[in-house]
């Protein structure tokens, strides 16, 4: 076996699973019987492979399981499938929840770091910076929402 | 569209989305470890994970795709935990150098799985991935880890064996 024919080969896969074109291939195959008989060794794969496709039992008004990939043997459980996406939607939430009470501490904790002795000192100052904040807030935000809004997510 | 609804954890949208996509991702668990029980679990706990990290997927690949590439990634783990777990004489005695060989001598019993289970482990979720799936050799890379040359050398030793492995059984 030569370069060419690893090169060609290697293009045989991409033509079998229809990736590639079929010029020179077609020409080296006149040329080339290991690689006629290569080609041979793919199309018996197929067969071969093909007899022992099969199919699993499809949910009612679901598509059908053998366009779908799947394989004899293979009966999916799915009542235990539905109580899984309950437990990941359960974990899902839990875990948004835990994401906006961190933040919410967080932000809390600065504010109450960096405000409070603001307060202490001096109540204009911390009125102006309040504005400040809020509308800084508000010009980060207000892109973002514009965004998502044409996009149509809900926030 | 079904996986945007799916993000905002509307419920129906997660059922309908899981319940389609559900048997295809069973049926690639199965012929890559050989092992029905096996692959359902691995099935449930991708399940689980792909629920939790739905913000992840991106919609350029799709969704099948990703499912099945979250599933081999748990699956991955399993098999480093089970080796782990594997005490040594158990291997020289089996005369096996993994977990998932031992999933495979089950795979062997089959008959719809055996021919598949004289590849190794590594050929054969890349030889399934391309034949039954379609997968790019770029998907292929993502889902097992590994570069593009070692998806395609592998799938090229994949046909050479299966082809002397179909000649020997004279299945053709």
């Amino acid at each position: 076996m030569n370069r060419e024919c690893e090169k060609v080969r290697e293009a045989l896969l991409d033509m079998v699973y229809a990736n590639a074109s079929m010029g020179d291939i077609a020409r080296h195959l006149e040329e080339c019987s290991e690689c006629r008989d290569y080609v041979g060794a793919l199309a018996d794969i197929a067969v071969v492979l093909s007899a022992q496709r099969d199919d699993c039992t499809p949910l009612p008004g679901v598509e059908s399981a053998a366009s779908s990939g799947a394989v004899a043997g293979a009966s999916p459980d799915w009542a235990r499938l539905s109580s899984t996406i309950e437990r990941g939607v359960k974990l899902r939430m839990a875990r948004e929840r835990r994401t906006v009470g961190i933040f919410a501490l967080s932000a809390a904790g600065i504010l109450a770091a960096v405000w409070t002795p603001l307060l202490a000192r001096s109540p204009h100052a911390f009125l102006a910076l309040q504005v400040a904040g809020f509308s800084g807030i508000a010009l980060f935000y207000l892109p973002i929402h514009v965004l998502r809004a044409r996009r149509g997510d809900d926030m | 569209m079904l996986v945007e609804r799916a993000k905002r954890n509307d419920r129906d949208a997660l059922e309908e989305l899981f319940r389609v996509n559900y048997p295809l991702l069973l049926g690639a668990l199965v012929r890559i470890t050989g092992d029905a029980r096996a692959a359902e679990d691995v099935a449930q706990d991708a399940v689980l994970r792909a629920i939790v990290n739905l913000e992840k997927y991106e919609p350029r690949a799709k969704f099948s795709t990703w499912l099945i590439t979250t599933a081999l990634n748990t699956y991955r783990n399993r098999l480093r935990c089970a080796r782990r777990e594997l005490p040594t004489e158990h291997v020289s005695i089996a005369g096996v150098d993994s977990a998932e060989d031992l999933a495979l001598g089950r795979l062997a019993t089959s008959d719809a799985a055996s021919l598949l289970g004289a590849l190794s482990a590594d050929k054969r979720q890349v030889f399934v991935l391309k034949h039954y799936y379609g997968f790019t050799y770029q998907e292929i890379a993502d889902a097992v880890g590994c570069p593009v040359g070692t998806v395609r050398s592998r799938l090229h030793d994949s046909v050479q064996m299966l082809r002397r492995e179909i000649a020997r059984r004279g299945l053709i």
